[in-house]
């Protein structure tokens, strides 16, 4: 067996749950989740002799998953469709926890994938808007104001469930943090 | 403060991994990084191939092995195979096997296939063999360009579909054009082969592509303009094992997609950009709302600073008084194919879904990502309207979206998406607006603005917009 096919095995084996995880996350969907992990891990072993180890073909497939989520919805024949919604005219009143949690999600789903992307990688991936420009190859001025658009959507749309822009925009770590005992991230 | 916000993508992450299943991953991986590795390594130390069908009735002429054939055109292509051996391994499936196998013609599953008698013309029965299609189409490595309508360069891709190495002849892989209006018959192709094979076989492992051209001399057929939808079959023949067989057998493999014929001289163009369109562009007035085949634009001058596409701080949309132009008399750059209202009035929102076509005849760089929905009433003169915008790209105004004799307003937004688009080639978009800023939208007049991208696209200060009428 090729090394490349040993490296994507292994990957497959002892992160793909978490990388799986983190594409349907992004997409929100299985079918999709199935094929955005589908392309990044194609990205990742396609040329060359492939990532060396299962640690850098984690991080190299995750920047894959970002890029390919976004380059994926910029092909689409269908245009992202934003939500145009207030707030006012939503019928979202959580009353528990899950409920929030759900509703929230969804308001995520409903962004465009740029601004998806970067709502993301700073909650999920816990990545301060620099880290985040880095991963995606886009300034970091741009990154904050897809933050910035996109928390102002989920409060207009989906209502206020404690989002602080502030925080949107400073907080977070400066450095990508790759797990390695099979961490969700 | 944004704990709820991490949970809900914490947790959604965790009903995504119950769901992953690698079993289900690892093959199609597996197989789509083989056959990206394998193409890239390819093309080199390619085979010339040359296929020149005249017709039903016509002599094919492939390379210099078919000395009985003139070879009407010459258009040496490179051929790329996925591995080449010349001699025959266990585990690979021959044409014996196929025959092992043989159904009649319509045998549910399986594939289409004709076998043979090897005299020209050919006497050919009708088959089904195997029990699963052998052999498909790749639509990605698909195209058909025609030079005036009378001869097609054709590229394709045939990928092994089934689980097992298959055999196949590339020095015959021989493509068959059908269009709406017209078929080849693929007998009657067959049956103006030459009687000599020169063989090329090739093995292909499972998913392993095969990727050739050829030029189709369509003298004797109806021509196929550029923007014609075609849709292509190869005929592929399958080796037997046995060197003293004289039988043929053909795979005949079809696909359900469809690829719009380009015009050779269009791909090799470069696209339109905004300043090709300002030249020759004339002032359109507003009695001009409706100029039918005319295509019709905003030329828009604005403070750099107001550019939302272009300015760091500016994510809201902007409707700026622009020129009205006919960047085009006498057809439209850009002709909507279909479009549809969905209302929700639980919501009360009107949802517009939109299909476009480049009906130019020429590739056009455009920005597919920024475009918007503008609903007007055209007819309403009373300067006393209000206009509507979001950055979900609707425009909406309760009388007209003219200003002035001369100029119009158009919607800037700070989405962009440029793309090349190529000649005949679909694109799409949506926009959710207020259903009562939408107003009786079903009488009101509806299109759809798209900025064309200009050279120097960093540079806000200019934009030209295109004006895309939804006549349904």
């Amino acid at each position: 067996m090729s090394r490349w096919s040993e490296t994507l095995d292994a990957l497959m084996r002892e992160r793909g749950r978490a990388l799986y995880g983190y594409a349907f996350v992004l997409t929100g969907d299985a079918a999709d989740a199935d094929d955005l992990l589908q392309d990044a891990l194609v990205r990742a072993f396609k040329r060359g002799r492939g990532p060396e180890d299962v640690t850098a073909a984690h991080a190299y497939v995750k920047r894959a998953i970002q890029t390919a989520f976004i380059d994926t919805h910029r092909r689409a024949s269908v245009r992202p469709r934003r939500d145009g919604r207030d707030a006012d005219r939503v019928l979202q009143d959580p009353t528990t926890a899950s409920a929030t949690r759900d509703a929230l999600h969804e308001a995520v789903l409903s962004l465009p994938p740029r601004e998806r992307a970067c709502i993301v990688m700073r909650y999920f991936d816990g990545l301060a808007s620099p880290a985040i420009a880095e991963e995606l190859g886009i300034s970091a001025g741009t990154v904050r104001g897809y933050l910035t658009s996109a928390i102002e959507k989920l409060r207009r749309t989906h209502g206020d469930f404690g989002l602080d822009p502030t925080d949107a925009l400073e907080g977070g770590d400066e450095h990508v943090v790759i797990t390695s005992k099979g961490g969700a991230r | 403060m944004s704990a709820d916000l991490e949970d809900a993508l914490a947790r959604r992450a965790r009903a995504g991994i119950d769901l992953y299943d690698a079993r289900s991953l690892a093959s199609p991986v597996h197989g789509r990084v083989r056959r990206r590795r394998t193409v890239r390594g390819l093309g080199t130390g390619a085979v010339a191939t040359v296929v020149v069908l005249a017709g039903a009735l016509g002599a094919v002429a492939l390379g210099s092995a078919s000395p009985t054939v003139d070879p009407a055109t010459t258009s040496p292509s490179p051929s790329v195979s996925a591995s080449a051996s010349g001699d025959l391994l266990p585990g690979v499936v021959t044409a014996e096997d196929l025959l092992g196998t043989v159904g009649g013609a319509g045998a549910d599953g399986g594939q289409r296939a004709y076998l043979c008698t090897p005299a020209a013309p050919r006497q050919c029965d009708e088959v089904t063999v195997g029990q699963e299609p052998l052999l498909e189409i790749v639509r990605t490595g698909t195209s058909v360009e025609v030079d005036a309508g009378h001869v097609a360069y054709v590229m394709w891709t045939v990928r092994n579909a089934g689980d097992q190495r298959i055999r196949i002849d590339k020095a015959w892989e021989t493509p068959v054009v059908v269009t709406e209006s017209d078929a080849q018959d693929p007998l009657a192709t067959l049956a103006g082969l030459g009687s000599e094979l020169p063989a090329d076989p090739v093995d292909l492992a499972p998913g392993d592509a095969s990727a050739g051209a050829g030029t189709i001399d369509l003298d004797a057929r109806p021509a196929i303009e550029a923007g014609t939808a075609v849709n292509l079959e190869m005929l592929v023949p399958i080796p037997f094992a046995d060197p003293t067989e004289k039988r043929e057998l053909w795979l005949r493999v079809t696909s359900s997609d469809w690829v719009n014929a380009a015009a050779v001289e269009s791909i090799r163009s470069s696209p339109l950009y905004a300043e090709d369109l300002r030249e020759g562009a004339v002032t359109r007035h507003s009695e001009d709302y409706d100029l039918g085949s005319a295509q019709t634009a905003l030329d828009c001058v604005l403070d750099d600073a107001d550019n939302p596409r272009t300015s760091s701080g500016g994510l809201d949309p902007f409707a700026p008084r622009c020129e009205a132009l006919v960047v085009d008399a006498v057809a439209p750059l850009l002709t909507l194919t279909e479009a549809t209202f969905d209302v929700d009035e639980a919501s009360g929102t009107l949802t517009v879904r939109w299909i476009a076509q480049n009906t130019s005849g020429k590739r056009l760089r455009i920005d597919t990502g920024g475009a918007s929905v503008a609903i007007e009433d055209a007819d309403d003169g009373s300067g006393s309207a209000w206009t509507s915008m979001s950055s979900a790209g609707s425009i909406v105004s309760s009388g007209s979206l003219w200003t002035s004799d001369a100029m119009r307003k158009a919607l800037l937004r700070s989405t962009s998406v440029v793309e090349t688009v190529e000649p005949w080639q679909l694109f799409a978009g949506s926009a959710t607006l207020d259903l009562d800023e939408a107003g009786d939208f079903a009488a009101a007049h509806t299109s759809v603005q798209v900025r064309v991208a200009s050279r120097s696209d960093l540079d806000g200060s200019r934009e030209l917009v295109l004006e895309v009428p939804w006549n349904g």
